[in-house]
């Protein structure tokens, strides 16, 4: 959490303030020792089952540039900004570039790149000795470290050549390449006196990584040797400007690792959501009925079905993580039971060590639940072989979009798809890692990423307690980061307590609120009142509308404008926490709350935060936009008359394909019988007196 | 080809055309003159499934982005309708 907001910062210069310290006035060419993890690990480590992943991530570094250079400008420093943004959007910590010289290239047969772009990942905290998660934690932080660095040189790298230039990725254990020079000359880190490296700004460990290539960048001077690594300046030290201030490592140790950095332990917690759900009356849903799925074969119209393929993985970006995302998939784990195990006895010490591992690896939020037979899908799509519930448990996590970039977007243009897909990319990540680490210790395990899923995920965010549901619908919004995020969960029958529920005032929030359904593209956000859908109250956006957007929109990639407009969706500052918790315990204040954050204009685009290169990828080449770029702010006033003209459908089990319907049969959307199930659809409270006894949750 | 949604933009006229061209959201309603809608191509199941959101419609209601432009339809006459 910030003192100060960054929204006058561009996103290139990072989170920290580099452009603050000395230089030295030419390149040197000096190197120095990575940081090591201070201690041995445990038999138990997470660190064991990190190098799949490695293994896996190292293939993709290096390929074929696409066939032709994208029009990106040939200014060689708007290119090194750009790719400083990308590399800081995917949370590296520090950003130089530099010239490769001959001497720096350790092997002979390299592919002689003239450019770097170095990018610094910080270590994750460690628990103390004895806290939760220590045995599986402690000394792992270089294999964790290094398993991001991959990540990165994997993205970065295919972003470069998906624009038609040469590039490959490096990182520690995996390249021809000494990256300590390359972190010198660019100026992130400098040798200190024991000949071990160190950057500025960062007080605990670090790893490097790097993309070779031979799209010209403006390079970096290095680090004045005798200059001050975190300067004594009281502006840099508060983060004015927007910079992270040196206090928040005084901030994260007062929290234990497990708690993670939002005090979710402060919301409220309810033995049941404080939306009704009739487990009795839910039906299982094949997978072939998922809208993403139905448009795959056909049954949302050829345009669909031609787009779905491609929509996700239209910008170079997103397209450098895809195989990432795609090829993870394999490694996610099984359903098999496994032996008993006598250990592990303790269940609140093993969802408490769980969390601890979720935050180390990246997670924003960690929650556990019952992993209940109706979260499962009942059939798979591509065969249609039944599905049986397989696990216990389930771990939800969250992973944040990101504040800064959505701030800079209109939620529908070219970047839009790729903010989904770093955090899909980035769950997928991080729970495979972490079902990798419960089959190792005995217990069955599997992750259900974007790619590959066999459980619904939002019953499982809702009774993790991780988020309420909202107005958009389909998507369900947490106190701290409102909608902004991309769920992963992995199931398993590692025995952990369980979580329960929140109450945060969100229905009645929502209920006064309509921002999201207003600047809906495809106004398919109700602008009514909640309704019964298969069990669950919910407020039923019309998925058929949602789905043939994103996929189909020729403007932008995907879409996730209803995140950007919420009034939840804030900046990680002092004064927006405030402004969060009024919402949350002063329910006099919401109705204040939602008129001024339209009168503040949040919810228009931020030029500051706008790094991306407006880019499409056509037949494997990436052009500028042909149809152009969605350009949208904020529509105010027009509620009465979008709610007016909406027309909502909505599809229960009985109109979705059946299951054991396979991809490869088209099943056409009824939507006018999904038009008419709207209009009968049975209101909350009529449910609530049909079924006897489940008292309506008061506005908290 | 270019669909009439886009041309009415071009011409810095008032039409939001919302979500670009997705025959979704009817924010790019027009009336077709009666002499010329015989001469559009039929509606698709879409284009009238959307239509059922317009605000205003008529017989002669028609969503500018599923009309495509073409040589045939040079002289073409719409009247934009009523849009949020």
């Amino acid at each position: 959490m910030r003192l100060y907001s960054n929204r006058e910062r561009p996103f290139h210069l990072g989170p920290l303030a580099l452009e603050r310290l000395r230089r030295a006035s030419t390149p040197i060419a000096t190197t120095g020792e990575l940081p090591q993890d201070d201690h041995l690990a445990s038999v138990e480590a997470i660190s064991q089952v990190i190098p799949e992943y490695i293994s896996l991530f190292s293939r993709y570094l290096a390929a074929s540039p696409a066939v032709a250079e994208a029009p990106v400008p040939a200014d060689p420093t708007v290119r090194a900004n750009n790719l400083k943004a990308h590399a800081y959007f995917l949370d590296a910590a520090l950003v130089g570039c530099c010239q490769i010289q001959p001497d720096d290239w350790t092997t002979v047969d390299n592919p002689a790149h003239r450019y770097a772009c170095v990018f610094v990942v910080e270590f994750a905290r460690e628990p103390q000795p004895g806290d939760p998660g220590d045995r599986w934690i402690r000394g792992c932080n270089v294999a964790r470290t290094d398993l991001r660095c991959a990540e990165l040189a994997v993205v970065l790298s295919g972003y470069v050549r998906a624009m038609g230039f040469e590039a490959q990725g490096h990182f520690c254990g995996n390249t021809q390449l000494d990256l300590g020079r390359l972190a010198v000359r660019s100026g992130v880190a400098r040798p200190g006196e024991a000949g071990q490296l160190e950057a500025p700004y960062l007080r605990r460990g670090f790893r490097i990584g790097v993309i070779s290539t031979n799209y010209e960048l403006q390079t970096d001077l290095p680090l004045a040797q005798d200059g001050s690594l975190e300067p004594d300046d009281p502006d840099v030290e508060q983060g004015v400007g927007g910079t992270l201030p040196a206090s928040r490592y005084e901030v994260e140790e007062s929290r234990p690792v497990h708690l993670g950095r939002y005090p979710m332990e402060t919301i409220k917690r309810v033995d049941e959501p404080t939306t009704l759900i009739i487990r009795e009356e839910i039906q299982r849903v094949p997978k072939r009925g998922d809208f993403f799925t139905r448009a795959a074969a056909g049954d949302l119209g050829e345009a669909a079905k031609r787009e779905r393929f491609r929509f996700a993985m239209k910008h170079p970006y997103a397209l450098g993580m895809q195989p990432l995302i795609q090829n993870m998939v394999p490694l996610q784990g099984t359903r098999d039971k496994f032996p008993p195990v006598a250990a592990h006895q303790d269940e609140r010490a093993n969802a408490e060590a769980i969390k601890a591992l979720g935050y180390f690896l990246g997670a924003d939020f960690v929650g556990v639940c019952r992993a209940e037979p109706w979260m499962y899908y009942s059939h798979d799509h591509l065969d249609g072989h039944s599905i049986d519930a397989y696990h216990d448990y389930a771990v939800v996590m969250l992973i944040d979009q990101g504040f800064e970039t959505m701030d800079g977007a209109s939620g529908d243009d070219w970047i839009s798809a790729s903010q989904s897909m770093r955090a899909y990319m980035r769950g997928a990540e991080i729970a495979g890692v972490m079902a990798a680490h419960c089959r190792r210790l005995g217990y069955s395990a599997r992750a259900h990423s974007n790619a590959h899923s066999e459980v619904i995920h939002n019953p499982a965010i809702l009774m993790a307690g991780l988020a309420e549901v909202s107005r958009i619908g389909d998507t369900l919004l947490n106190p701290f980061i409102g909608p902004r995020s991309k769920s992963v969960v992995f199931t398993t029958d590692f025995p952990m307590e369980i979580d329960k529920p929140i109450d945060f005032g969100l229905q009645d929030f929502c209920s006064q609120c309509l921002k999201c359904a207003r600047e809906c593209p495809c106004n398919a956000i109700t602008f009514g009142p909640k309704v019964m859908f298969n069990g669950y109250e919910i407020w039923k956006a019309d998925v058929e509308k949602c789905t043939k957007y994103r996929v189909t929109q020729t403007k932008g990639s995907a879409c996730g404008r209803c995140m950007k407009m919420c009034p939840w969706n804030r900046e990680d500052t002092v004064q927006a926490r405030e402004l969060m918790l009024r919402s949350v315990h002063s329910p006099a204040s919401r109705a204040a709350i939602i008129r001024a954050d339209d009168e503040e204009g949040n919810g228009t685009r931020n030029p500051v935060k706008r790094w991306w290169f407006d880019l499409e990828m056509v037949e494997g080449v990436a052009v500028k936009p042909k149809a152009g770029t969605n350009e949208r702010d904020l529509n105010l006033g027009r509620e009465q008359k979008l709610a007016a003209m909406q027309k909502l459908a909505l599809f229960p089990p009985q109109l979705q394909p059946k299951g054991g319907t396979t991809v490869s049969q088209t099943v056409p959307v009824d939507r006018l019988a999904g038009m008419k199930l709207y209009t009968e659809a049975e209101s909350p409270a009529a449910a609530r007196e049909r079924v006897g006894g489940a008292a309506e949750v008061k506005p908290g | 080809m270019i669909s009439t949604d886009v041309l009415i933009k071009a011409a810095d006229l008032p039409i939001p055309a919302e979500c670009g061209g997705c025959c979704l959201c009817a924010t790019c309603h027009v009336y077709v003159e009666p002499d010329w809608l015989e001469r559009l191509p039929g509606i698709e199941q879409d284009e009238s499934n959307t239509l059922l959101e317009a605000i205003a419609a008529r017989d002669n209601s028609r969503l500018a982005c599923q009309i495509r432009m073409t040589v045939a339809l040079d002289g073409l006459r719409l009247r934009l309708a009523p849009v949020p």
